[in-house]
């Protein structure tokens, strides 16, 4: 399994059989295992990586949201953060160490739109003491990937 | 007019410019080619490795090393060897850093070779070995690998290439262009042909960190009686992706590399400053960078080898390095020609076996230091390649 996580990670999309072969095991065996990763929820599925600065209709606009919590008793920051979690537009929810409580990323069509959905919606959730909330200006890496990355290959073509 | 050609070393003027070299500038001059053709890793050197040498530069290290290289530096190789390939080198008296591991084998070649000498080249194999072997006055004799052997010399063929003028047996495994390794089975064997002659070795092992499937590389200068004989040379440029900062090393009894730091001496100076305080830090802390790129490689390797054989190019099965070596016999045309004709008709771009000596004919090198993305694509276009010729005939 972990071999598959390894290649799943630096290779998201790969057919069955790419994988196998990428492996040296069969694609059944891959089947098998990526069956049993998703019943124990280790495998959750794939993303695109997008550069929504360079998209530009509809403005993709992101914001982190750093929110403090009062606990509940017995359940903790879970019960707030589920129900955050349950937002559509909030693409991250974690529970952090440090300054404050609750992590969020979030996606919107404006910096209007978010701002007005943290002051109506979000402070307005049961236990929610604070929110800071953060734009994000510009996109230099997302996932792993730099955005800003050459077109050309530097190295040439050939070399032996 | 000056008659520059009596002007010049004579050994040097009589070297042939490789035959491929129109075939090169014609691959480099077209910008929209998918290639396969470099021999070096698409990884940049790892972050914290550029970060300590840019510190180095802030704080003003700026001045030439010792001639064989800093002390730190040739320490960290001395413990890398021996963690890594059991080999045991003093770092104050057997150990020299190079600029890359291409001047290590040049300073050897040329501490070792009288005219007349004759060094065994193994081949196909790195371009460097025979000419440096001709300029000093040294006869190159190939000693041809095959196929069938898994690309290996034997001990059998290395015995029948000895005559009393051997100087220097040349060992390119793990090898570019084929993929081919020496196990330690295999490496007995040779060093039992060895251990009975006064023949040197140069083992070239630039490709020793990238060996695949549960195989480890095995120096051979790491077998019983063999170190007095040997000299190895290994470098950053494969291991840490550190190509550019041209950085090497070679180990060797002491009286050899004794001479081969006299000439680097003359020569050189001493190795990039810059470069061997970054190849401190990758010796001390990027085991697990190579690791990951040698992962990497691994699927990549697996993915190309079934491809070209799912194409119809029989591909023998590479243990090391970053290089597969399809055979294109079936097509009916030579390396050169599959080469010119793919990169004109599909602006595909791979190397000729002929490029690494005469008996790479019937092959091509294809290197795998490229996305999976980048991979498929090419391989697409070979496939449609080799159903247009198909078509033809």
């Amino acid at each position: 399994m972990e071999k598959i996580i390894k290649l799943l990670d630096a290779h998201p999309g790969l057919s069955l059989e790419d994988m196998a072969t990428m492996l040296g095991v069969s694609a059944e065996e891959i089947a098998k295992t990526l069956d049993r990763m998703r019943k124990e929820k280790i495998y959750m599925g794939e993303k695109a990586i997008i550069n929504w600065d360079l998209v530009g209709e509809g403005n993709h606009v992101c914001a982190f949201i750093d929110v403090q919590v009062q606990p509940k008793l017995g359940k903790g920051f879970d019960e707030v953060a589920n129900t955050m979690s349950q937002i559509p537009d909030v693409e991250c929810c974690y529970l952090m160490s440090g300054g404050y409580d609750i992590s969020i990323k979030m996606k919107g069509k404006s910096f209007q739109e978010i701002a007005l959905f943290v002051a109506r919606k979000l402070s307005a959730i049961e236990g929610v003491i604070s929110t800071t909330t953060h734009f994000v200006l510009k996109r230099y890496k997302d996932d792993g990937v730099i955005m800003d990355t050459p077109e050309k290959d530097d190295r040439g073509n050939i070399s032996l | 007019m000056i008659q520059y050609d009596s002007l010049l070393n004579q050994n040097l003027l009589h070297i042939k410019p490789s035959g491929i070299r129109k075939f090169f500038d014609l691959a480099e001059k077209m910008d929209d080619v998918i290639s396969l053709g470099v021999g070096e890793p698409d990884f940049l050197t790892p972050w914290h490795i550029r970060q300590e040498a840019v510190k180095t530069l802030d704080v003003g290290k700026t001045r030439y090393t010792a001639n064989a290289g800093l002390l730190a530096l040739r320490r960290e190789i001395s413990k890398y060897i021996e963690n890594n390939y059991h080999l045991h080198y003093d770092y104050e008296s057997e150990v020299l850093v190079t600029v890359g591991g291409s001047e290590g084998i040049d300073l050897f070649i040329r501490a070792v070779t009288n005219a007349g000498d004759e060094i065994i080249v193994p081949e196909p194999s790195f371009v460097c070995y025979n000419p440096i072997v001709s300029i000093c006055g040294g006869i190159p004799v190939p000693l041809v690998t095959k196929e069938e052997n898994n690309f290996k010399i034997t001990a059998q063929a290395l015995k029948a290439a000895i005559t009393p003028k051997t100087k220097a047996l040349i060992l390119p495994y793990p090898n570019n262009p084929t993929g081919a390794i020496l196990e330690r089975a295999e490496l007995e064997e040779i060093a039992a042909v060895l251990r009975e002659s006064d023949i040197l070795v140069i083992s070239d092992e630039i490709y020793a960190s990238l060996t695949y499937g549960g195989k480890t590389h095995v120096s051979i200068a790491s077998l019983e009686g063999m170190p007095e004989r040997c000299v190895v040379i290994n470098g950053f440029s494969k291991t840490f992706s550190m190509t550019g900062w041209r950085l090497g090393y070679a180990l060797g009894p002491k009286p050899i590399i004794e001479q081969m730091t006299k000439l680097h001496q003359f020569a050189i100076m001493s190795a990039p400053t810059t470069s061997q305080f970054g190849a401190i830090e990758a010796l001390k802390n990027g085991q697990e960078d190579t690791e990951k790129m040698k992962a990497e490689y691994d699927f990549r390797r697996r993915y190309i080898v079934k491809a070209f054989n799912d194409i119809g190019l029989h591909c023998f099965n590479p243990e090391g390095a970053f290089y597969c070596f399809p055979s294109i016999r079936s097509t009916g045309l030579s390396s050169d020609e599959f080469c010119e004709r793919l990169l004109k008709e599909k602006k595909v771009a791979v190397v000729p076996g002929t490029a690494f000596g005469a008996s790479g004919e019937g092959y091509i090198r294809v290197s795998y230091c490229y996305s999976v993305e980048h991979i498929k694509t090419a391989i697409g276009r070979i496939k449609e390649f080799l159903g247009e010729l198909k078509n033809e005939s």
